[in-house]
């Protein structure tokens, strides 16, 4: 009976649509002062082709819930499953953006978006650098770089950094994508901008599951379908919400809807009372 | 011709290009910024020509002071006539030879060695803090050290140099593998880079800026080393030419000796900065 209880789970987990599960999550990190609950009792799952985002506040565990899905650590507690496979290290199958564009000085624009399928290993399905290239210049012309191609990413502006870490994010053709915070340090007009630019150049691509994590309320809202609202010390999951929007509509549609005003206002108060005086 | 300027917007002077115009204004560049400093010296060099070999300045002694046109002939025989029966290109090979030889193999050990232990940790932690404690030694005081070891033979002269670049280096390289951004490694490891690309593609790159400042320094360091140690025993050098001529007083010479030593230590800056200009395009911006 327990067997076949077991048996009947895996199966579930297998078929499932969810791409990303995460269960019962614990991450307890040693520190001089005793160990310290970063993470506790943490579940959720992301539909297949969705987007999901983490909302808390600083230091409620977020990034550390998402380099455990990265697999950059791994869990106290509990389990962490991929297209029903539990995770073990960092793989290209979980593309990673970081909070900040990471791209190498040394290298061109172009380079630097080539280079995870030029010398990772199974990162993308080109036959040959020369379909590398075809698909890189693409992505730089989807994200409105074709002119920066062959310059330094000291030559361009923060938030053309950023276009070029998408482009190389999607050119290595993750079917997950992870996502810190990757717009946080850009200044409000060039975050809406990149805001626009995920929503329009992902939809483009074909199914990608995406977990993001951000403190920006509107951010969330305007990026994801579902929204997981988390708290700090421990961090846990306090709320979970749909995000009833369609994202194809019009910008100034979706943030002047009463619905919209209702559910933002709505989650800043949470979080305001989640950051301690 | 009034017609003409009256025409022109108010407050607009056009650029002047003719030749005509640029003459005095370059005359006048000239006048300003190099004549004074130009003036200065040449009154110097007068003052130091002929007022100082007058014996009219209290506390001064001539002839221990040499003149500028001393310097010129002394410099004109030594490039005709060699010192101490060398010529003095083969002095200046000879220094040239030993910093190369000790800076190359330094360069060739030093890197590789700090870029492995900046990597593990564990091996660094036995290791460093003894190349940390070496480190501020001056080369001077290990001479007597390595010519009781290993006498005054070539070897001494270029070991010295070696471990003063080494050091240098080594200490560099370590420095420079650990400040590589946490974030580049993390990319290596999401899309499974090979160690040896990690290496060469990401970490080397990524701490070549700070591995070149280390080499620079140990390279002026090298070329202070080697005149000191042809200082103490050698029978080709510039350090050795300096020395020698100063012990029988040929003031002259050793002016040239010291000038030609900071000639070639400016020219080998200058080479590597053109290197770091070349290769690390990116460094500063």
């Amino acid at each position: 009976m327990i067997a076949s209880n077991v048996s009947a789970a895996a199966a579930t987990a297998r078929t499932s649509p969810h791409m990303v599960v995460v269960r019962d999550v614990a991450k307890e990190f040693a520190t001089p002062a005793g160990v310290r609950i970063a993470l506790n009792n943490i579940s959720l799952s992301v539909e297949k082709g969705k987007t999901a985002t983490i909302l808390g506040p600083t230091g409620c565990g977020k990034t550390t819930l998402l380099n455990l899905i990265a697999g950059y650590t791994t869990p106290s507690r509990g389990e962490i499953l991929v297209d029903g496979k539990p995770i073990e290290k960092p793989a290209p199958d979980r593309g990673f953006m970081f909070q900040r564009p990471t791209l190498f000085p040394w290298l061109t624009v172009l380079q630097n978006v080539e280079f995870p399928c030029l010398f990772g290993t199974e990162v993308g399905s080109f036959g040959s650098g020369a379909q590398i290239r075809k698909a890189a210049v693409g992505y730089l012309e989807r994200v409105g770089l074709a002119d920066a191609r062959d310059l330094y990413p000291h030559q361009i502006s923060g938030g053309m950094q950023s276009r070029a870490a998408l482009a190389r994010l999607l050119l290595a053709q993750s079917p997950i994508l992870l996502m810190d915070e990757p717009f946080a340090a850009l200044d409000a007009q060039t975050r809406l901008s990149m805001q626009r630019l995920l929503t329009r150049v992902v939809g483009a691509e074909d199914k990608k599951t995406i977990v993001f994590i951000t403190h920006d309320v509107e951010e969330a809202l305007l990026i994801s379908d579902d929204i997981y609202l988390m708290s700090a010390s421990p961090g846990r999951i306090l709320r979970h919400v749909e995000v009833p929007f369609s994202r194809s509509s019009e910008y100034e549609e979706i943030v002047s809807s009463a619905e919209f005003m209702k559910l933002k206002h709505d989650l800043i108060n949470q979080l305001e009372r989640l950051i301690p005086n | 011709m009034e017609q003409q300027i009256n025409t022109r917007p108010q407050g607009y002077a056009p650029p002047r290009k003719s030749p005509a115009g640029l003459g005095p204004r370059l005359f006048n560049k000239v006048a300003r910024e190099f004549l004074p400093p130009v003036v200065v010296v040449v009154l110097a060099l007068l003052f130091w020509q002929f007022i100082i070999p007058l014996g009219v300045i209290p506390g001064v002694r001539a002839q221990y002071l040499g003149t500028p046109a001393g310097i010129v002939s002394a410099a004109l025989e030594l490039i005709r006539d060699g010192y101490g029966g060398y010529t003095l290109r083969q002095h200046v090979t000879a220094s040239v030879l030993r910093t190369a030889i000790g800076f190359l193999t330094a360069a060739l050990v030093g890197v590789p060695l700090g870029i492995f232990l900046g990597f593990n940790k564990r091996i660094g932690a036995f290791l460093l803090p003894i190349f940390g404690f070496l480190r501020p030694i001056p080369a001077l005081a290990f001479i007597p050290i390595v010519v009781i070891w290993f006498g005054i033979g070539e070897f001494a002269k270029i070991f010295v140099i070696f471990m003063t670049a080494f050091l240098y280096i080594l200490l560099g390289a370590v420095s420079g593998v650990r400040s590589v951004p946490h974030d580049y490694f993390r990319l290596s490891e999401n899309y499974r880079l090979p160690a040896k690309s990690v290496l060469f593609r990401v970490v080397l790159p990524a701490a070549m800026p700070e591995i070149f400042v280390s080499l620079r320094t140990a390279m002026a360091l090298s070329w202070a080393v080697v005149v000191a140690s042809e200082l103490i025993a050698a029978q080709t050098g510039l350090g050795y030419l300096i020395s020698s001529a100063s012990q029988i007083y040929a003031i002259d010479k050793v002016y040239v000796g010291v000038a030609l030593i900071g000639i070639i230590g400016v020219a080998i800056d200058a080479v590597f900065l053109l290197i770091e200009r070349r290769l690390l395009h990116w460094v500063g911006k």
